[in-house]
């Protein structure tokens, strides 16, 4: 018991210094980039209903919220996921907005992880939201933004897997078995757990054309060119092969920004959060073997909330992001100069100094320790680079040498 | 070429990896010596090989240090960590089975379970619609009904010998069992032309 007045619960952490300030650097480059593309900042409680999240496609994060009960006994649930929220914004709040609606946030999200496995249960998203444009060019502005803001960061190495969820859709639509069946064919196809999938595909009744496209579709990933090269060699339908144009000129169009080296296909990604309803997309470095970003189209969800406006979006897992960084060594915090100023009992010019020091860009402390050995170790241990006084005319002096104070 | 760094269990699989490996034309002769080494290189094809227990080897797997691992179907059925099986190996073949003294044949309402491996237990006995009490064992669970701790166990049975010493015999089938190739979810996008190669000639080893 005693134990838990100074442990911390599982999957939730402090952050200290450095941290908090890489943090907040991370945070605001990518509002920044955010913002400079038009979009405005919301914030939604970390409190909501339970309900909201208790649809059945959303029991993926139904089970695994943290509950808390109102007074009123109702159920309350600390918030999984950013984007329900901003729906549910937008559909009791921001109906009469004029679309393209861009909205973005950075928010803590709460999830019940199995413990000890290393993760999280409180991490920090940052994302964006467009709402209203349902030609394939909301998407790729979106991507672009993830883009955008990854080399912002200065990351490296990484990459943005494109999928189609209408792609498996309409293999699945046409195909005579029961939807029961169908489930486990997109599960095994998310997991990738092709000694499933396969031995599943083989047991079903239908036509070796199809067989063999579900058998490829999981391996059909990588570079943009070769990738559609080998699935229009594939027998397609037409919902199929309008489903691959998308995204023929969706690769097309982030040529054009010139950022044709960040993006991949993954005609195999797969979601099972239904809300997904078109084109899907993930974002990855060598460095880190976590998806730092994940987004797409998500039509459906809004449908949910009795609205028929087209929606895409994403976000990134700022402290996947963070950690991606860090092994690529590329967080720095910027060094300041430290300024030690020693107070001088007939000097009245201290506020106007500091002030000054401070307007320079450097960081002015005031000291506060009596005591001379304390006043060393600490100046030893904080680094502080210069210490000065300030005399009776104003005048400010290097003190170089602390014996002589 | 970027180096793959593939986590493999230790024991039992470890000699059936080896074989396969040099069956699929990938020198091993580091992995066979005699030390107490848990990371080797396999210069052939720029491959580490890091030596595990069982049970972590999907963790490693799933939190991206290594890019691929060998590991029974047993332990990924129990951990159910997010990262893709890609290849039966066919070797390490065993089931999941229930086992207990004869005469628990006739079934009762509630039973008392002893296994290594609760959640493959839970989920089984749930989805039979039948109530059970889960005491984790951490070895020799065949003593449990014998003792009288448990009514039945559930544990993987490779011959069946084991149980048949203890005058137990298998009740109920639950699944099959046998070593799988996992892969890193990103591993697999970034270092796609390195894995692939592997994949390819790993699965005409298993085919051969």
């Amino acid at each position: 018991m005693k134990l838990r007045k100074v442990l911390l619960p599982e999957g939730v952490q402090d952050l200290l210094i450095d941290d908090c300030i890489y943090r907040r650097q991370i945070e605001d480059k990518f509002m920044e980039n955010f913002k400079q593309s038009g979009y405005m900042e919301v914030s939604s409680p970390a409190l909501e209903y339970y309900d909201l999240f208790s649809r059945d496609y959303l029991a993926n994060n139904g089970d695994n919220t943290f509950k808390l009960i109102d007074t009123d006994g109702k159920i309350l649930v600390l918030r999984p996921d950013c984007t329900v929220p901003i729906v549910r914004i937008l559909s009791t709040k921001m109906k009469d907005f004029v679309f393209p609606l861009r909205l973005c946030y950075v928010q803590d999200v709460f999830r019940i992880d199995e413990e000890q496995a290393g993760k999280k249960r409180e991490f920090r998203q940052a994302g964006v939201e467009l709402f209203g444009i349902d030609s394939y060019k909301a998407d790729v502005e979106v991507i672009i933004i993830a883009i955008e803001s990854l080399k912002h960061l200065g990351l490296e190495n990484f990459q943005i897997d494109i999928g189609q969820t209408k792609l498996l859709r309409g293999i699945l639509e046409t195909m005579g078995v029961e939807e029961e069946i169908k489930q486990l064919i997109v599960q095994n196809m998310e997991d990738k757990n092709l000694v499933a999938l396969n031995n599943l595909i083989e047991q079903l009744s239908i036509e070796e054309d199809i067989k063999s496209t579900l058998k490829q579709l999981p391996k059909l990933f990588g570079d943009p060119e070769e990738v559609l090269g080998e699935i229009n060699s594939l027998p397609l339908t037409p919902s199929m092969k309008e489903a691959v144009e998308e995204l023929e000129m969706i690769c097309k169009k982030v040529e054009e920004y010139g950022l044709r080296e960040y993006i991949k296909l993954d005609l195999g990604m797969i979601t099972t959060l239904k809300y997904y309803s078109g084109v899907i997309f993930k974002g990855f470095t060598k460095d880190l073997g976590k998806v730092l970003l994940s987004g797409g189209r998500y039509d459906e969800l809004l449908r949910d909330f009795d609205m028929d406006i087209p929606a895409t979006g994403f976000a990134f897992s700022v402290n996947k992001v963070t950690k991606a960084l860090k092994i690529q060594r590329n967080l720095e915090v910027q060094d300041k100069k430290h300024i030690l100023l020693l107070e001088d009992e007939n000097s009245g010019a201290t506020s106007d100094v500091l002030n000054a020091l401070r307007q320079k860009g450097y960081i002015a402390e005031v000291n506060l320790l009596e005591n001379k050995k304390d006043l060393k170790e600490y100046i030893k241990r904080r680094k502080i680079d210069e210490i000065i006084k300030v005399d009776e005319n104003a005048n400010i002096n290097t003190v170089g040498d602390l014996e002589g104070i | 070429m970027q180096k793959v760094k593939i986590a493999v269990t230790k024991g039992r699989l470890l000699k059936h990896t080896i074989e396969l490996l040099e069956r699929a034309g990938i020198d091993c002769r580091p992995l066979k010596e005699d030390n107490r080494k848990l990371v080797f290189l396999l210069p052939d094809y720029n491959i580490e090989i890091i030596l595990l227990k069982a049970a972590d080897v999907p963790t490693y797997v799933e939190h991206g240090v290594v890019d691929m691992g060998i590991a029974g179907k047993d332990v990924l059925l129990e951990q159910e960590k997010q990262l893709y099986e890609v290849v039966d190996l066919k070797f390490g073949k065993c089931r999941f089975a229930v086992a207990g003294i004869p005469s628990m044949k006739d079934g009762k309402k509630h039973l008392v379970v002893a296994t290594k491996y609760p959640n493959v237990a839970k989920r089984y006995f749930a989805q039979k619609g039948q109530s059970v009490e889960i005491i984790k064992q951490e070895g020799s669970v065949e003593l449990a009904p014998l003792m009288g701790l448990s009514d039945v166990i559930v544990d993987i049975v490779e011959t069946g010998k084991t149980l048949k010493e203890n005058g137990l015999v298998v009740l109920e089938e639950i699944a099959d069992i046998s070593a799988r190739l996992i892969l890193n979810e990103v591993s697999y996008k970034t270092k796609k032309k390195e894995i692939t190669a592997i994949i390819d000639l790993i699965e005409k080893a298993v085919g051969s």
